[in-house]
């Protein structure tokens, strides 16, 4: 009997141990099984979706897709390694020693040679008829405006897997939606790898990457690269950058960085250029800052366009003395006239009146400490200190601009919204999203939140417009326009103190003052025909201005 | 029974040429869809070759070499006239 119990248990443990065999193949390892068979007998092909272009409000492109081919060889069809190496190198500009490296290999099926080949030396290389060498379609980019915006548009590389990825910019941070989803193509094959024709095919269809609408207009962004570039040379600056703004939307008119490079290059260039500075950079606003902290005060009640302060000297906090840019006292002046004269004394003044945390608060009202959100991958924000950090002196010198840091995409943010009744707005590159298929998406304007009362806005806009009509830079300004603005000198911090000779430059203002069609920020490193903002970065902001009238069609008042 | 085989086989011979005639239609379908497939493509690459041509014929640049070749220039001259003068009166008088 109890052999019949063995028998038995042995066929028990036998059915047991299959059962859990089948269990590990079947449940366990099946999916890594099937993958493996249908990689033996299915060839998956991936069939690239076409990225996205980037065009400007008037419909212009800014950068689009061109036809190119990845140049490939066949080692094990070439009939003369050394003459295909010659010939194919010597059209494509390379090392004949790393194209024969390259092919030398013959047990490979398939070796690339070179991505993104233009088409004129595609057909060069067809011509010379050469057994093992193929071509295949690889769409590039393609700037029709050459290096225009560059530093906001970003550029298209590759990653470690060899696929196209965009990097800074509105490429790299619209780059899912701008490159679509690829397909693929399945198809069974031989034992030898070629395809069965009447074998089973399954084709997934590519979703091309949708198109960037911006705010951008390319008449102005020509016209503030230009003006720019020629600034830099007139006023000797190391760096500059310009920003216009549509105050109403928050929409990005034109933004412009020099040095620049060629995003269809950009690997001749030196990588510090490839972020863009009015986004990522940092700087102290100077004076310009001072037209908001009075408005501040304004809108608090504290102070009126008015109130006469009595500006008789250099004033002492903790244990500085604050002066003014030029040591000269006017006595008894009114707050418009504190913005004329630009007073570093009368500013201290007002930010007493306005007290530590009404102000505080103000500076993190207008935006400073965090980013806007725009949509730009490069954007950061400098931090401002905690409330408790803040010494009176640091309260004194930051009511005119000095010794806080901010962005200038930040700065003309806040101004932005002086010009537009008191409401700070989300700055936005894109205004439309058009998908493959044709359906559009708007973008709506965003709106924070109001930061000063419409009336008080009108107030400091109008003590901009005396600023710039009485101030400094009165010379330069187009007759017959109300332009409200603020110039800016603030000494550039090095190693823990202030360098009396190197500053940035810079102004800030809007117009018509009335009407506000744009705001704009022009700022100059260290120029050195004049170190004032007044004498640079003024001027070359009116002359922006003045081409920009032209364009939009807006008459001078006489 | 007998007539049940034959309407049976008649069916079955019809069905199989209809098969046959289909598949061969087919065939033919086939070859077009192809011809369209070969001919999207090559639309598609010559739009793609236009709208390449027409983006760089219409950049900045471009217009820019063309307008100063036809002799537009650079530096418009622009005069603003106040509101109450008549343009009639900035003609000189011979």
């Amino acid at each position: 009997m109890w052999r019949i119990w063995f028998v038995f248990s042995l066929f028990i443990l036998l059915v047991v141990g299959i059962i859990a065999r089948l269990f590990y193949w079947q449940i366990i390892s099946g999916y890594h099984l099937k993958a493996e068979a249908a990689a033996q007998y299915k060839l998956e092909l991936l069939i690239p979706a076409e990225r996205g272009s980037i065009m400007t409000a008037d419909g212009y492109p800014l950068v689009m897709n061109k036809s190119a081919s990845l140049v490939y060889a066949e080692p094990k069809q070439i009939e003369n390694t050394k003459t295909f190496s010659e010939l194919v190198s010597k059209i494509l500009q390379m090392d004949a020693a790393s194209v024969s490296a390259m092919i030398s290999d013959s047990s490979k099926m398939w070796s690339p040679i070179l991505h993104k080949v233009d088409d004129e030396k595609i057909q060069q290389l067809k011509a010379l008829n050469l057994k093992g060498l193929g071509f295949e379609k690889e769409p590039k980019r393609y700037y029709p405006e050459s290096s225009m915006a560059a530093q906001l548009l970003g550029f298209v590389g590759l990653d470690q897997n060899g696929n196209d990825v965009g990097y800074f910019g509105l490429e790299g941070y619209y780059n899912r939606e701008l490159q679509g989803k690829a397909g693929s193509l399945t198809i069974e094959k031989d034992v030898t790898g070629a395809p069965i024709i009447v074998g089973e095919t399954t084709r997934i269809e590519p979703e091309n990457g949708s198109t960037m609408i911006l705010w951008l207009d390319r008449t102005i962004q020509n016209i503030v690269e230009q003006k720019l570039s020629e600034g830099i040379v007139k006023y000797g600056a190391k760096e500059g950058s310009v920003v216009v703004l549509d105050p109403k939307t928050g929409g990005i008119l034109a933004m412009a960085s020099y040095p620049s490079y060629h995003p269809g290059q950009y690997g001749a260039f030196d990588r510090e250029l490839y972020k863009n500075p009015i986004v990522a950079s940092q700087y102290e606003p100077g004076s310009t800052f001072k037209a908001l902290v009075m408005g501040a005060a304004i809108d608090k009640g504290l102070i009126k366009a008015t109130t006469v302060f009595d500006e008789k000297g250099p004033v002492d906090v903790s244990d500085y003395t604050i002066r003014t840019w030029n040591n000269e006292y006017h006595g008894s002046i009114s707050m418009t006239q504190v913005l004329e004269y630009s007073s570093n004394v009368g500013m201290v003044y007002v930010e007493k009146l306005l007290g530590r945390d009404n102000f505080i608060k103000f500076m993190k009202d207008v935006g400073l400490g965090v980013p806007t959100n725009i949509d730009l991958e490069d954007e950061s924000s400098p931090e401002i200190r905690s409330d408790r950090d803040w010494k009176e002196i640091d309260l004194a010198t930051a009511s005119f601009g000095q010794g806080i840091a901010v962005t200038p995409l930040q700065m003309i943010r806040a101004t932005a919204a002086i010009a537009n009744g008191g409401w700070l707005m989300e700055p936005h590159m894109v205004q439309k999203v058009r998908s493959a298929n044709g359906r559009e998406i708007d973008v709506k304007p965003k709106k924070i939140r109001q930061v000063v009362s419409s009336a008080t806005a009108q107030v400091v806009t109008e003590m901009m417009t005396a600023a710039v009509d009485n101030g400094e830079a009165k010379w330069a300004k187009p007759k017959g326009y109300r332009i409200a603005g603020k110039t800016g000198t603030a000494q550039i911090p090095v190693a823990g103190h202030y360098d009396d000779k190197k500053t940035i430059a810079s102004f800030v203002g809007f117009a018509p003052a009335d009407k506000p069609r744009f705001v704009m920020l022009v700022t100059l490193r260290e120029p050195s025909s004049s170190q004032w903002g007044s004498e640079t970065a003024a001027p070359l902001f009116f002359t922006i201005a003045r081409d920009i009238f032209l364009y939009l069609g807006i008459p001078a008042q006489l | 029974m007998k007539k049940a085989l034959v309407s049976l086989i008649s069916i079955t011979v019809v069905l199989l040429v209809a098969q046959i005639v289909y598949s061969c239609t087919l065939v033919g379908d086939g070859k077009e869809i192809r011809r369209i497939d070969t001919e999207i493509t090559q639309m598609k690459n010559a739009t793609s070759l236009l709208s390449e041509q027409v983006a760089s014929a219409s950049s900045l640049m471009t217009i820019k070499e063309k307008a100063i070749s036809m002799g537009f220039t650079e530096k418009p001259q622009v005069m603003t006239i106040h509101k109450d003068q008549f343009v009639a009166s900035l003609v000189p008088v011979q």
